[in-house]
């Protein structure tokens, strides 16, 4: 038996196989219970004609009279065309020959009988019966039976196809339920009301699967912000303690060093815990407060406007390209963009020029996106998703990971779904592509 | 000036006072709301620091009653920093609002821009020039000069110059900065403050004898004159 990776198929090649196996059965069966019936007959046959003959014989052998006998065999064999008979005595002479002469290649089913007499002793018969047309019925009778083998095996197979395809369809509605399931809904659940009763068992074990799963996600992400939020106020105390000491005067070069360089470092500890406070926020489902926006190219101006300086400093130039009109919350837009563009002064290349691109989506309608393009190290195809991942760093941003921690492009992604829109980046040759495009009319 | 403070975080109050009241202020911390709306309402305040989160009635709690029958002017502290909790601290009655954690010289800033406001009497003069020693800034014509050599300044130089000579002696974190010229009202990437001051510096400090602009290691920046480099202001920005 192979192994058929299709269910379909390997029920399907069972219901043949079997429909073949036990239709052949039963028509052997049938053949042999027709061959049996038609072997009694003719058994009967030679019997009667037997009785008659010895009868015949017994009359014979009173009235000594082989004429009379020969007269009677005679009228006997004129009415009864499908036998012939040959009758000799035991001392010699042949009492009656009637050989039939059958026409060629009929088959004969032939008996030979001794009949004790008085006047001829032993006289033996030769009886033999012509059976073809027993033989042409078993043959017709073989055909049909084929043929309606044959037949019901192409019907039964038929059915059988159509009622494993409509068997399990329910299962192929399950896969692409299961496909439809998106990595970013936590809150998605399977319908089982629409399964059939074997496979609500299975809908009811994967849904509690998703749901284990959505807790053990929630109870990290709490515990993420837990620890965010309890580490806000001793950091507020040390920064404030640090700054304090500061301001104070009478410190010697070093100290003052010292407490500069650990407030820079408290800074850094402040900036990431109010990132994973605001991501953990992003997650809980919070949507932005959008209004409005005229020009969303004037937006983007002004945040490059921000940039100007430390885009000189790198050596790269900034344009805006393209402008759409849309709902936006102008703080998180602009932050998104910020940490964009931030990201792609770090990575362009010397004397390039990085461009705001703004424009209607192919998307949907009334999609817009929003997207850098910069000329730099191109990111791999494998590392493309994962750059919106917290605390992703490719091996080449290593270098200069001090000031960035990683988590500017996952508050990009974070802040296109609190626009019901999605992040993504592209890179070709020596250009890198990341935006974001979320829908302009979003309330 | 009197300012109490509203913090159940013991070090966190015992700082702000200690900070204050270097800073000129007579300051007063009590731990829970109970005791903070007591205070506030019997002693005369000018000013009022509360955090969001207190044992007793809690800082939304103490806004509401205390706007029953007071009007000083309330900065919230929280250490929640979504929209949505800011957007209640404003409506019920909270005068500015600052997230934990915080700088210490924003939270300064705001305390002097609060009180500023509540006292138009000591407001500023409306000047329209600025002179810290050898210069000048005149905000209507947009040109600053120093040793009456005209300053070659973008509109956004300009607007950081402005901020830097209006607060003249302050330390203005870069936050601050970002916030105040380029209107970004997140933490940003902080770096880019630092290249356009030390851009600024090279037109403003460059070739003179004195430098003006000064930065304050993991602080920020001020603009004063000083007489020798002190020791917490490194060279270099």
């Amino acid at each position: 038996m192979p192994e058929f990776k299709s269910l379909s198929k390997r029920l399907l090649v069972w219901q043949i196989l079997l429909s073949v196996t036990s239709l052949t059965a039963m028509c052997v069966v049938v053949y042999q219970f027709l061959a049996l019936q038609l072997d009694a007959k003719q058994s009967t046959v030679v019997r009667q004609n037997l009785a008659i003959i010895e009868h015949l014989v017994a009359e014979a052998d009173q009235l000594g009279s082989t004429a009379e006998l020969v007269h009677k065999l005679t009228d006997l064999l004129s009415v009864k065309t499908d036998i012939g008979i040959s009758i000799q005595a035991a001392q010699g002479g042949i009492v009656f020959n009637k050989e039939r002469s059958f026409e060629a290649n009929s088959l004969l089913k032939s008996e030979r009988f001794d009949i004790p007499t008085n006047r001829w002793g032993a006289v033996s018969v030769d009886l033999s019966l012509d059976i073809s047309s027993d033989r042409k019925l078993k043959e017709q009778f073989a055909w049909l039976l084929i043929a309606l083998s044959v037949l019901g095996s192409m019907l039964i197979a038929s059915a059988g196809y159509w009622i494993s395809r409509s068997g399990l369809r329910p299962l192929r509605q399950l896969t692409q339920q299961i496909q439809g399931l998106s990595i970013t809904d936590l809150h998605a659940r399977l319908d089982a009301s629409v399964q059939p009763q074997e496979i609500q068992g299975l809908v009811t074990q994967f849904n509690s699967l998703l749901v284990r799963l959505q807790h053990s996600y929630e109870q990290m992400e709490h515990f993420n912000a837990n620890v965010a939020h309890e580490l806000k106020n001793p950091i507020a105390n040390l920064i404030t303690s640090h700054e304090l000491a500061l301001r104070s005067q009478g410190m010697t070069e070093t100290h003052s060093d010292f407490l500069a360089s650990n407030l820079e470092e408290l800074l850094r500890i402040s900036g990431i815990v109010n990132d994973m406070l605001f991501l953990s926020r992003a997650d809980s489902g919070i949507l932005a407060r959008t209004q409005w926006v005229e020009s969303i190219a004037s937006l983007a101006q002004s945040v490059a406007d921000y940039y100007d300086a430390s885009a000189e400093n790198a050596d790269v130039s900034i344009v805006v390209v393209g402008d759409v009109q849309a709902k936006v919350d102008a703080g998180l837009f602009k932050r998104a963009l910020s940490n964009l563009l931030s990201n792609a002064i770090r990575y362009a290349d010397k004397q390039s020029t990085i461009q705001i691109n703004i424009q209607k989506t192919t998307k949907a309608s009334d999609w817009a996106s929003v997207s850098i393009i910069n000329s730099g190290t191109p990111i791999c195809a494998a590392d493309l998703d994962k750059v919106f991942e917290r605390f992703f760093r490719s091996n080449t941003a290593r270098e200069n990971s001090h000031n960035h921690h990683g988590l500017g492009l996952a508050i990009v992604s974070a802040i296109a779904k609190m626009h019901g829109g999605l992040a993504y980046a592209r890179s070709q040759e020596r250009f890198v592509e990341i935006g974001f495009e979320w829908p302009s009319n979003v309330s | 000036m009197k300012i109490l403070i509203v913090e159940d975080e013991k070090k966190l109050a015992q700082y702000l006072c200690q900070g204050l009241t270097q800073e000129g202020y007579q300051a007063n911390a009590v731990h829970n709301g109970i005791d903070g709306l007591h205070e506030v309402t019997t002693m005369p305040y000018d000013l009022l620091i509360l955090d969001g989160n207190l044992p007793g009635i809690d800082g939304m709690g103490v806004l509401a009653a205390l706007r029953q029958t007071h009007q000083l002017p309330v900065l919230m502290l929280t250490a929640r920093n979504s929209v949505e909790d800011r957007v209640r601290g404003l409506t019920a009655g909270a005068d500015d609002y600052l997230a934990k954690p915080f700088v210490f010289s924003e939270l300064l800033a705001r305390v002097q821009a609060l009180l500023r406001r509540s006292n138009p009497s000591r407001q500023q003069s409306s000047t329209t020039e600025y002179v810290v020693a050898d210069l000048r800034l005149d905000f209507v014509k947009r040109k600053a000069f120093r040793q009456d050599k005209r300053l070659d300044l973008s509109s956004k130089e300009f607007l950081l110059l402005t901020v830097l000579m209006q607060r003249s002696g302050e330390i203005i974190s870069r936050t601050e900065l970002a916030q105040q010229v380029w209107d970004m009202n997140f933490d940003s990437d902080t770096n880019v403050v630092e290249v356009a001051v030390r851009r600024l510096r090279l037109k403003v400090d460059e070739g003179f004898e004195s430098a003006l602009i000064h930065n304050v290691r993991g602080m920020g920046y001020v603009l004063e004159p000083r007489i020798a480099q002190s020791a917490k202001a490194t060279p270099h920005a």
